[in-house]
């Protein structure tokens, strides 16, 4: 009877423990895709843009010729031919893209030699308001008038406006106009920085760490700086930022808004985590492996390298992803040091001014422009992928370095 | 070849400390030349310990003090400037637990020869860990899976092949901590008559747990108690006509 009744309640509180973790689980992966949905929802649409198909007629270059004119002439020439109403109500000058007047000159130019061309169709690439309309973006209503809004989805249906692959979106850095933001830029200045933001932190912490884990001598000094690491750890990212602009560009002069002088300041934030990874992966290779090793004489370098390197490495990569995946998503040092301008130029080395994937992000998600808004959510999409693989590969190399025991 | 009553080893006051705690007291002994020792005494008397001293395994403890004096061959090894790499080529070690490295049996053999460049050739590398392997009478067990992992072994060919790893880089001299004492009987019999075909060429120090075992390989004994040598002479004296109560409560099973 008593036993029954133990049992009884053992079996509850199972029951309950169980599924506590699982609720739990649960509600983070519905949390997770909420997120996924709201991002994905948004930004997938930054893939694709809309053309607009234009007649041009009699596009002969010529130093004189009034490129705007011919636009919109032949702009309100198509407007007629596809039977729209209220033409004069239309807002013609919001249709395309800022670029097309260049657009036309450049198409004009290649043709020079050709006179037999009487008339041309072109695809220019439409506005980012005309886009957004197209897309029925969350708030696109209210960008055109009645009559402009209506002509587009006519156009759309007769087949003017065709639907395209974006590939302004890679290819272009940033700009002043949304249709033709790219993140070509900040993926470069990411990629820059992100780089030599591993080489620097993973020399320095793997040096360190198998320093203090295996050379070290115990004493105060060894203890207190073993501590200042770990609290190092918890600092809040906008003081390496404080930290980098004092010291790294005002001090030692790195010049500003550089990947180079953003992977110094990333590098001191990743820096204890993966020392502590380290040490942690150090500390748990069995002592049987090495005092068999001291016992053959190797020499403490060899001890290091043969054995304690080779298997603590799947534990240190895990650290190393872990950090650089933080650090990858971080904004606020970045602000500090002057990543933050606009920047619609891309960067070609490790000194030139820059800005990183997750600054863009922010400077697209506040401005005013819907447009922006959307490649705003294409771009942490992006970087949402990009981390989803890093962890994938964490673990891919963690499986395959891990030597069995 | 030496006298057979050469000293390869002598230890003169020797005191040990973990910290503040003293491990070893005042141990004066002496190690016979191409002849097995057998330290025993009851747990935590401190035989691992001074096995330790003899090839400086020691150091690697933070918080250990090694003083005294420790000859092998007449040079002093418990000085600062020695180098340990060195000494451990000479004074090769085999523990209780088997720990071959997690790479292939030959890998395992190989691996001395190549962390001291030995060896100017693979041949030269081949031949010596066949040799070793057959020494410790496990090449025809293994001879097809020579380039499989090393943890695929049972315990006892694993504690050979931790005694083979030790021989083919030629020492001198043998440590054994209780070498046994994680393997069934028939493997342990195979040790035994291995320490024995060994000791024609090596000095060995063996620790043990088992008088039987003390009694069946070794030529001398040391008898330790609480951190202090009791006892010390030919293993048939001291088991036949041991001259302290202590030793003789202890080989009787009275204590330990
Ligand atoms: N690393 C260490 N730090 C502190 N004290 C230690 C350490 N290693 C051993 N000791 C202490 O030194 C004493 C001798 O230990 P030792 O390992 O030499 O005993 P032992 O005779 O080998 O025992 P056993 O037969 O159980 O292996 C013990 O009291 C032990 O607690
Ligand atoms: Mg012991």
């Amino acid at each position: 009877m008593i036993k029954n009744n133990i049992a009884k309640k053992r079996y509850i509180i199972e029951f309950l423990f169980k599924n506590l973790g699982l609720f739990s689980i649960v509600s983070t992966i519905v949390i997770l895709f909420i997120l996924m949905f709201s991002i994905f929802s948004k930004g997938y649409t930054s893939f694709y843009t809309h053309y607009l198909t234009l007649e041009v007629p009699l596009l002969q270059h010529n130093d004189n010729a009034n490129y705007e004119e011919i636009l919109y002439g032949s702009l309100n020439a198509m407007l007629k031919k596809s039977n729209i109403e209220n033409i004069d109500k239309i807002q013609t000058s919001d249709l395309l893209s800022s670029i097309s007047i260049s657009e036309l000159q450049n198409v004009a130019s290649t043709l020079k030699n050709k006179n037999n061309a009487e008339s041309h169709k072109i695809e220019l690439l439409v506005s980012s308001n005309v886009d957004m309309v197209l897309k029925h973006y969350l708030g696109a209503g209210y960008l055109l008038n009645e009559e402009t809004i209506q002509a587009i989805e006519q156009l759309k249906k007769q087949g003017l406006i065709q639907t395209r692959f974006n590939n302004l979106f890679f290819k272009n850095s940033d700009s002043r106009y949304p249709e033709l933001a790219g993140i070509k830029g900040a993926f470069l200045g990411t990629l820059y920085t992100i780089s030599l933001t591993i080489i620097f932190s993973v020399i320095i912490s793997i040096g360190a760490g198998i320093y203090l884990e295996e050379f070290a001598p115990k004493n105060r000094l060894i203890n207190i700086i073993e501590i200042n690491i770990n609290n190092l750890a918890a600092v809040p990212s906008i003081v390496f930022g404080l930290l980098g602009l004092t010291i790294f560009q005002h001090f030692l002069g790195v010049p500003r808004a550089t990947p180079l002088l953003a992977s110094f300041v990333l590098t001191l934030m990743s820096l204890p985590t993966i020392i502590i990874a380290t040490r942690v992966a150090l500390s748990s290779v069995p002592n049987s492996i090495k005092e068999a090793a001291y016992g053959m004489g190797a020499s403490k370098v060899q001890v290091v390298i043969l054995h304690l390197l080779p298997l603590s490495m799947p534990s240190i990569l895990t650290g190393i992803i872990i950090s650089i995946s933080r650090v990858l998503g971080e904004t606020a040092p970045l602000l500090m040091i002057g990543m933050v301008a606009f920047m619609n130029n891309t960067p070609s080395s490790i000194l030139s001014n820059a800005v990183a994937f997750p600054v863009q992000i922010l400077l697209w998600s506040d401005s005013p422009e819907i447009g922006f808004i959307e490649k705003a959510s294409a771009a942490s999409m992006l970087l949402l992928i990009f981390l989803l693989f890093v962890n994938w590969l964490s673990i891919y190399l963690r499986n395959k370095f891990e030597v069995k025991l | 070849m030496s006298d057979i009553n050469d000293k390869k080893i002598l230890i003169k006051d020797v005191n040990v400390f973990y910290g503040t705690k003293q491990a070893l007291f005042d141990i004066d002994l002496h190690i016979l030349s191409q002849q097995v020792t057998a330290f025993i005494g009851p747990s935590g008397c401190g035989k691992s310990t001074f096995l330790r001293c003899l090839n400086k395994m020691n150091d690697m403890i933070d918080n250990c003090v090694v003083k005294g004096s420790i000859k092998i061959d007449n040079d002093e090894i418990n000085a600062k400037h020695v180098d340990p790499v060195a000494l451990r080529m000479k004074v090769g070690m085999v523990f209780q637990k088997p720990n071959p490295f997690p790479k292939s049996i030959f890998e395992n053999v190989a691996y001395g020869l190549k962390i001291h460049g030995l060896c100017n050739n693979k041949a030269e590398m081949e031949e010596i860990v066949i040799s070793s392997l057959e020494k410790v009478g496990l090449f025809n067990e293994i001879k097809d899976r020579l380039h499989d992992s090393a943890l695929g072994l049972s315990g006892g060919q694993q504690q050979r092949l931790c005694i083979a790893r030790t021989i083919a880089i030629d020492p001198e001299i043998i440590l054994m901590d209780e070498p046994c004492s994680a393997l069934d009987p028939i493997a342990t019999a195979r040790i035994e008559s291995l320490i024995e075909e060994l000791s024609i060429k090596y000095t060995i120090v063996i620790v043990t747990h088992s008088m039987q075992q003390a009694a069946r390989v070794s030529d001398n004994t040391a008898f330790f108690h609480m951190g202090k040598i009791v006892e010390f002479g030919k293993t048939s004296s001291i088991f036949s006509n041991p001259k302290d109560k202590r030793t003789e409560d202890y080989i009787t099973g009275r204590i330990g």
